[in-house]
């Protein structure tokens, strides 16, 4: 997979938005509609920055996570979730080694562009070093 | 700059803490203490994360290995997948007990380490994350003579740790990151480079 930024939401209008923002500015992106997606892309190879909608039916973020950290893919990623809460789930409580940062909603463009491009360069920056 | 410290500033961050870090060290100038910092992190961004900090302060950052004396100047980075104790307040060892506060390395572990500084000013900073890792570190720096500072709410990305520590009523700052650098610039002064 080429693309080092995935979003994961079940809201398509968001989705699209992220993505259109994040091309816009030059990085490529893919999209999943599910956490089940999300880990499908990991098993295809993916690896990058994960921005994670906290809530999702089904499979909700924290869950994705937590499969991400038992299936071994933790390590191919950075996660970022995006919630709209400043405080966060108690589920995370024992992800929080896993999940570098929050966006929380609603944030700007900036902020997002920001953040993406930061832990983007810390992804880039490690396997230049691995 | 190689002398050993007099002055430490153990500071304890989580989620959100790599954006709100680099506003904190953004242009700090070299000052005279040494600095632990505890960022709850995947293992593999150990490096960028140092590698991030070191390009915008003039203190040095690494990360830390066991044996380490701490020297003023320094910030030292505890690695993921182990906590970070200080013996004799001075050496540092890392060491892989169990996850304390469901992390490790956990800023409590790290900062109940501490004995009172014989010399020196202790300082002890809770920065943006959730839970409630740091809480009770900074309830024991104040006890043994450090001033504590928390990150404000405005400014944290995660109020949970901050929100935690100001709550132990052990907190005696509680400031933007901006502010947070101008504290330790005040308490701590500035050194000359090659000084």
């Amino acid at each position: 997979m080429s693309c080092k930024v995935m979003i994961v939401d079940d809201d398509a209008n968001i989705r699209l938005k992220v993505k259109e923002i994040l091309e816009r500015h030059g990085i490529a992106t893919c999209m999943a509609e599910t956490g089940y997606i999300c880990l499908e892309n990991f098993k295809n190879g993916f690896q990058g920055l994960v921005l994670m909608d906290a809530a999702m039916p089904e499979l909700d973020g924290w869950d994705t996570v937590s499969r991400l950290v038992s299936e071994g893919y933790i390590n191919n990623a950075i996660v970022c979730m995006i919630t709209g809460y400043s405080e966060p789930s108690s589920k995370m409580d024992v992800l929080k080694e896993h999940v570098i940062d929050y966006i929380v909603k609603p944030f700007s463009i900036q902020e997002l562009v920001e953040t993406v491009q930061n832990y983007l360069a810390y992804f880039e920056n490690n396997r230049v070093g691995d | 700059m190689t002398r050993h410290y007099e002055n430490l500033i153990v500071i304890g961050s989580s989620a959100g803490g790599p954006r709100i870090l680099k506003m904190v060290f953004q242009g700090l100038p070299l000052i005279n203490c040494a600095m632990v910092l505890v960022q709850h992190m995947p293992r593999f961004i150990n490096q960028s994360l140092c590698n991030d900090l070191n390009q915008i302060t003039d203190m040095e950052v690494r990360l830390a290995n066991t044996g380490d004396e701490l020297k003023t100047g320094v910030v030292y980075i505890a690695p993921a997948d182990y906590h970070l104790i200080l013996n004799q307040n001075r050496f540092v060892e890392l060491i892989s007990s169990p996850k304390v506060n469901f992390v490790r390395p956990a800023v409590d572990v790290t900062m109940q380490s501490l004995a009172p500084l014989a010399n020196g000013i202790l300082m002890g900073v809770i920065l943006t994350g959730m839970g409630r890792d740091g809480a009770d570190g900074l309830v024991h720096l104040k006890r043994i003579g450090a001033t504590t500072i928390a990150q404000d709410e405005k400014t944290s990305i995660i109020y949970g740790m901050p929100k935690e520590a100001v709550a132990t009523g052990c907190v005696d700052y509680i400031l933007t990151p901006t502010q947070i650098q101008s504290k330790w610039v005040q308490v701590m002064s500035r050194l000359r480079k090659n000084g």
